[in-house]
């Protein structure tokens, strides 16, 4: 990852918050090496839209149980990769959805949406490893 | 040498458990994505612990835990949860459903297997670093 000083419009807070964590995949890498790093990073960008897309769905049905279960799944696999101000968005659209507060959960999507592009950007070509 | 059954639903922090496990804590490891097949695993070959994701749909952790105890095949398998609630797990819970603990998500790539082999009792060194 390359921008971890960049700061994106998604909030006063989340601005604050660097887009990924170069040491969480560095720590990966000391291990796992460079393979499992590209593993973990694809993984991740594969199945991000599939679980936005669940949010985007509960959120449709008014289902908040469904918009806090797709958020709670992503939440840990961004932080897992470093996607830092992912996880962050995940962290506060679960609670949103555990509360059964919906009303701001379409514009936190959306911004969701726009960190997972930034972090994607990062990650390739070779931002990843 | 020791087996371990990851049994998780979320591929990224399923591939991440098994190359930590296998990768620095030197563990043979078996993966399960869902529970009904973490159940079949469990059954067919016996691992010496599990690392199983507290929250799944279909079924829970705590009701694949549950099963778990039903089956004398696997009742005696030590079980540590895994899972990505905010709040630190209360161990008492954890334990009075039948775990050895939990470890909360995202983890420690390099600490999980002392985390987790702290939590099931098995006392190891470990050599080396990378």
């Amino acid at each position: 990852m390359s921008h971890a000083d960049e700061t994106v419009a998604t909030g006063p807070q989340r601005g604050a918050i660097p887009v990924s964590d170069p040491e969480a995949l560095a720590r990966l890498a000391r291990w796992g090496g460079d393979q499992l790093v590209r593993q973990m990073v694809e993984l991740f960008l594969a199945q991000a839209p599939e679980r936005l897309e669940a949010a985007r769905a509960g959120l449709a049905a008014g289902s908040a149980d469904e918009v806090q279960r797709a958020a709670h799944a992503l939440k840990s696999s961004s932080a897992q990769v470093g996607a830092l101000r992912v996880s962050a968005l995940c962290v506060e659209i679960e609670s949103r959805g555990a509360g059964g507060d919906l009303a701001g959960v379409p514009d936190l999507l959306d911004a969701l949406e726009r960190e997972l592009s930034v972090y994607r950007a990062g990650a390739s070509p070779g931002g990843a490893s | 040498m020791k087996r371990i059954l990851v049994i998780d639903d979320d591929a990224v922090t399923r591939t991440a458990a098994a190359a930590s496990l296998s990768v620095v804590g030197g563990y043979e490891v078996l993966s399960a994505g869902d529970p009904e097949e973490g159940l079949r695993l469990a059954r067919a070959e016996a691992p010496d612990g599990i690392l199983l994701d507290a929250s799944m749909p279909v079924m829970d952790g705590p009701e694949v835990l549950a099963a778990l105890r039903r089956d004398p095949a696997t009742s005696h398998i030590p079980v540590v949860f895994f899972t990505g609630s905010a709040r630190p797990p209360d161990a008492e819970s954890w334990e009075a459903l039948g775990a050895s603990g939990a470890v909360i998500k995202p983890f420690d790539f390099p600490g999980l297997p002392a985390q987790f082999e702290r939590l099931v009792g098995w006392s190891r060194s470990r050599e080396g670093t990378p």
